[in-house]
């Protein structure tokens, strides 16, 4: 698999349609932006004109929903040839997926549903994951899930996740929201989860918002990504950035979306985070 | 089964009604059954699938309110569960689905109004096309002017109604909305989306200006067309239609070869 280019060890920020024109118009150094390409998937018209304009000026980020890459259908053929078309045309610095599945007997789920951690879904999972590289002619990241259910496994999810990232020659998007709720959810160590994870492996990192169940409270987190990034996540971010050294980080929201600014001073803050991160690599050099 | 298979087999029938939680005991740690927390699976795509909807059919969220709304969308996502692996279009057949509910909730004209919002909805993702200039008629000789067939804008769509629902898609596209009480009249109407640049433009079309574009969409020549509008409405202002279709901005081609077969 060819190297492929990566982004830029800057913070980055989910783009929002309501932000178009402000984030076409800011001058903010370093800033990436990261989209869903399933949003872009349409034959024309004004999201794709206005992605055009801005990749002009930023790196950018293909974060795929759809691809199912740990399901038992075969690839979705119109989305994948609609993923080629885009990445023909916008060329994104990175392009990463999910450990999920989001389909089955042809029904799409629309959501990211769970694998088990078992040696048989790791040996599924890499081999699809081979398979869409391979079809993509690119090396791709694979995000950790979010757990809300304890299911059996036989493996714990850093070392699932390891061992498809080298079985499979992906590399690891690491959602520390997700580490977060699933710390709270199903009881794991989130800073043992991290430091179980090596450096060499994390292409990109995501922060993002959660929000306790509407009906069960506090004690079990919905992945709602329509809060700010929580403390417990900052904290956690600034551990993992000192075990893995600085990483592009993306800034997630996507519902209540607030004015273009309040998600710059959030993407300020992991900046500052990665700049000394990146002092402290330079100092060590 | 391998336990892959029945894992997935399992949590997709949860996601899709098709499971209750307790059938996930089998996958859980001490095989416990999950109770109300399983629910997540389902939840978090019907909420997907029901904001790509509300998204796809802004007016008409507004029009019915968010009750009833919500309840639609759950019941066409139960029947018309999402197959393409993008929602950026999701919900094509919700128009058919609020007329054949039609007993159930009583707004005969619903259905249409749902057809208004698919045709800009359509509009709006539609292919991008350049235009063809509005003076690319004028050096044509009358001969050529008659037999020309035009082609339109990947955009253009023409929506037919059987209630006149245009001023209250209008409304509803506008802040600040009232769901008030008003009248509907059943009365067939016609409006015309097309996107000339980025945004979309609407246009309510008289009956003989519908009859003008659906049969130069057919692939009929000017002539033809006309001799369509003439026989709909004698008095019609042909050179004044002719310019407003030219004006409007959503033709990308004009072909004078001759073949016309009328």
């Amino acid at each position: 698999m060819p190297p492929a280019p990566s982004l830029p060890l800057h913070a980055g920020l989910g783009l929002k349609p309501d932000h178009y024109r402000a984030a076409l118009e800011t001058g903010c150094d370093g800033l990436w932006f990261e989209v869903h390409p399933e949003n872009y998937m349409v034959d024309g018209g004004p999201r794709l004109a206005w992605l055009e304009a801005l990749r002009a000026n930023r790196a950018l980020s293909f974060h795929g929903v759809g691809a199912s890459l740990g399901g038992l259908d075969p690839f979705n053929l119109d989305h994948l040839s609609r993923l080629k078309q885009l990445i023909g045309r916008y060329e994104p610095e990175q392009i990463s997926e999910h450990a999920t599945f989001s389909a089955h007997e042809g029904r799409y789920h629309a959501d990211l549903l769970p694998l088990p951690r078992t040696h048989e879904a790791l040996s599924h999972l890499s081999d699809r994951i081979d398979m869409f590289q391979s079809s993509l002619g690119r090396r791709i990241l694979i995000e950790n899930p979010t757990n809300y259910l304890p299911f059996t496994s036989e493996l714990d999810e850093p070392d699932f996740l390891v061992t498809v990232a080298r079985t499979s020659g992906c590399g690891l998007l690491m959602d520390l929201n997700n580490i977060w709720i699933s710390a709270a959810n199903v009881g794991v160590d989130p800073y043992a989860y991290v430091r179980a994870i090596p450096g060499e492996l994390v292409g990109e990192i995501h922060v993002a918002g959660h929000s306790p169940d509407p009906v069960l409270g506090g004690r079990f987190l919905i992945d709602s990504h329509d809060e700010p990034v929580s403390g417990g996540v900052w904290h956690l971010l600034k551990f993992a950035l000192e075990r893995w050294g600085p990483k592009p980080v993306l800034i997630e929201r996507d519902a209540k979306i607030p004015p273009f600014e309040d998600l710059m001073s959030e993407r300020s803050r992991a900046e500052t985070l990665i700049l000394r991160q990146k002092q402290m690599a330079h100092d060590a050099a | 089964m391998t336990p892959l298979e029945q894992h997935i087999f399992l949590l997709s029938g949860l996601a899709s009604r098709g499971a209750q939680p307790a059938d996930l005991a089998w996958l859980m740690v001490g095989r416990r059954e999950p109770g109300q927390r399983a629910l997540v699976y389902r939840n978090s795509g019907i909420a997907a699938c029901t904001d790509a909807l509300r998204s796809n059919y802004q007016r008409l969220a507004r029009v019915v309110g968010d009750t009833f709304f919500r309840g639609l969308a759950h019941a066409y996502i139960d029947q018309h569960p999402p197959v393409q692996h993008s929602l950026v279009g999701y919900g094509h057949a919700l128009p058919d689905f609020i007329d054949e509910a039609a007993n159930k909730h009583g707004l005969s004209w619903l259905g249409d109004f749902a057809r208004l919002e698919r045709g800009w909805l359509r509009a709006h993702l539609a292919a991008d096309r350049a235009l063809l200039a509005p003076t690319a008629l004028e050096s044509l000789g009358d001969e050529a002017l008659i037999s020309a067939r035009i082609s339109f804008h990947p955009s253009t769509t023409l929506v037919k109604t059987r209630w006149r629902l245009w001023e209250l898609w209008q409304e509803a596209g506008e802040e600040g909305f009232s769901e008030a009480a008003r009248t509907l009249l059943q009365q067939d109407d016609a409006v015309l989306f097309w996107r000339p640049g980025h945004e979309v433009s609407a246009r309510q079309l008289p009956v003989s200006n519908t009859a003008f574009i659906e049969s130069l969409r057919n692939g009929d020549s000017l002539g033809t067309a006309c001799a369509r509008v003439l026989a709909l409405a004698p008095g019609e202002n042909l050179p004044g239609l002719i310019a407003g279709v030219l004006a409007a901005g959503f033709i990308t081609d004009i072909n004078t070869e001759t073949g016309d077969s009328q």
